[in-house]
């Protein structure tokens, strides 16, 4: 697991990390670093989360928990939209894919009254085709105005249909088809219900992420960004993912040519391990805090004062200024940390990752006051879009002298015509 | 989720310096017991991609849904050829259905 950049001044010099299984230090020096972990999940509580044995039951792979991002911050890069959090309609209880039967097999989402909501009440945003987002947020809307459940309209395939979407299923997501025999469902005659997802940071679906230029270089020179990490180029999923690791990647070999050899310092590396290993050495007699229950503190905060699915995803200035106050009080606490073994030792770093992450969409949530993407970013009280002030990038780095995180904004400008 | 593993059946990989399904979980969750049989370290921890069930060369382990979220009991079980899985899935009314698909393509 990595845990931290080395940097030789301002320059990245490369990655320290340990092994979760042999337990040993890793030091990685390199004249070019591209960080391509994958984005964030768990930084909010699932709703699946209470009173199951299925703690994970996320949309996003649970164990990508934001290393990428937390290692950058702590040394002062630049990030991007960090507040235009992936939410999405999955089938409700398992959180698997809709888009695979609603844009692959041309089904349609339906509400409790049996009434094809996109088409009625979203008709003038693009109905069934409308943006990702409004899509995602029209269920939970559903919902809140007394009309849920909401279903995706699987009844309109015949036997044949709907074999070949749940081999689709059975490559995309396999254990979806052992939740519908599980409770017994045959899409062909009863529709799939579906709900809102938790909210992710997921740089190759929305803009979130290092801000990067265009050979994919963060603000820090020699550290390189692809895929989930590399922020405002949203929509580009895995193929686009996989061409940005092409490009960082030659960007990395240019960087190198030009700029040479970096020098190893030793007091990094030192002062690193003292703080990667230290929850392991705090004695058994300790009293101090295992990270799951740190981690549920956090999902639980989140969830409930920054806009997680509890709370149809909405959130305000109050919510979020009592999410940060909070957030200062689990950093203080990671001190108290403690790990009986390497795997325990992971998840503790995994937590300081997420309240790193964490806390960088509060701070971003707060800077956008306006409601731009409602569901990925809306705030009850700036509820209509304000092109004025916000047709721009929310951004933010710390300040690595004063500590403090500031945010700020970059102009949009576009590049290609419209169609 | 979790698997639920066969103890009759896993061999623990005993030729292999790691159990496949060790290699395989993205959460690093499988791993042997002290009689060398595999178990999942943390149950609610698995996110069901079935890595592990698809791995295991005897079959020894099943991907269950937790009875909070579905009911007892529903079962899928992979085949795996060399370029093509053939899945059976049977569903808590009895039924049974096969799905195939290839999962490489030749060169």
């Amino acid at each position: 697991m990595a845990t931290a950049l080395l940097m030789d001044g301002d320059r990245c010099s490369g990655a320290m990390g340990f092994g979760v299984r042999d337990g040993k230090f890793y030091v990685f020096k390199a004249k070019a670093t591209i960080v391509a972990t994958g984005g964030a999940c768990g930084l909010y509580k699932s709703y699946t989360s209470d009173s199951t044995a299925s703690h994970h039951q996320t949309w996003m792979c649970p164990f990508n928990v934001g290393t990428g991002y937390a290692i950058g911050l702590r040394k002062g890069a630049e990030f991007t939209s960090m507040e235009q959090r992936w939410v999405a309609a999955r089938t409700k209880d398992y959180c698997g894919p809709v888009d695979t039967v609603s844009v692959g097999f041309n089904a349609k989402m339906i509400n409790g009254k049996g009434e094809y909501f996109l088409e009625k009440h979203y008709a003038d945003q693009g109905g069934d085709k409308a943006p990702r987002y409004i899509r995602a947020n029209a269920p939970m809307e559903e919902w809140r105005e007394g009309r849920g459940p909401t279903y995706i309209d699987t009844t309109i395939m015949d036997d044949e249909t709907c074999h070949n979407m749940l081999t689709d299923y059975l490559n995309e997501r396999p254990s979806f088809v052992l939740y519908l025999a599980s409770n017994g469902i045959n899409p062909a005659e009863q529709p799939v219900e579906v709900y809102g997802s938790d909210p992710y940071i997921v740089g190759g679906h929305t803009g979130s992420g290092y801000w990067v230029d265009m050979e994919r270089m963060t603000t820090i020179p020699g550290l390189f960004a692809a895929g989930e990490t590399a922020g405002g180029n949203p929509n580009k999923f895995v193929g686009g993912c996989a061409a940005e690791g092409k490009l960082s990647a030659r960007g990395a070999l240019k960087f190198i040519e030009d700029k040479g050899d970096v020098n190893l310092d030793s007091g990094q590396v030192e002062g690193e391990k003292e703080r990667v290993f230290s929850p392991l050495f705090k004695g058994e007699d300790y009293d101090g805090l295992i990270p799951e229950e740190v981690k549920e503190r956090l999902q639980r905060l989140m969830d409930e004062y920054a806009g997680g699915t509890s709370q149809f995803y909405r959130v305000n200035e109050q919510q979020l200024d009592y999410a940060l106050r909070h957030i200062q009080f689990l950093k203080k606490q990671i001190e108290y940390l403690q790990a009986g073994s390497l795997h325990e030792l992971m998840h503790a770093h995994e937590v300081m990752d997420r309240i790193e992450v964490a806390e960088i969409v509060c701070n971003h949530l707060k800077g956008r006051k306006e409601t731009r993407w409602a569901g990925w970013q809306t705030r009850s009280d700036y509820p209509e879009r304000d092109e004025e002030n916000f047709n721009c990038f929310v951004e933010s780095r710390r300040n690595l002298e004063t500590n403090e995180i500031e945010v700020f904004t970059r102009p949009y400008e576009r590049i290609v015509d419209e169609e | 989720m979790p698997p639920k593993v066969d103890l009759q059946k896993c061999d623990g990989c005993k030729a292999l310096d790691e159990p496949l399904c060790e290699q395989v979980c993205p959460g690093n969750l499988m791993t042997l017991n002290k009689d060398g049989k595999a178990y999942c370290r943390d149950l609610r921890h698995c996110w069901d991609c079935m890595s592990c069930t698809k791995v295991c060369p005897v079959g020894a382990i099943e991907t269950r849904i937790p009875y909070q979220i579905g009911y007892h009991k529903a079962k899928l079980i992979p085949m795996m050829g060399t370029n093509s899985i053939t899945w059976t899935c049977e569903d808590i009314n009895g039924n049974v259905s096969r799905y195939r698909y290839k999962n490489r393509v030749e060169d």
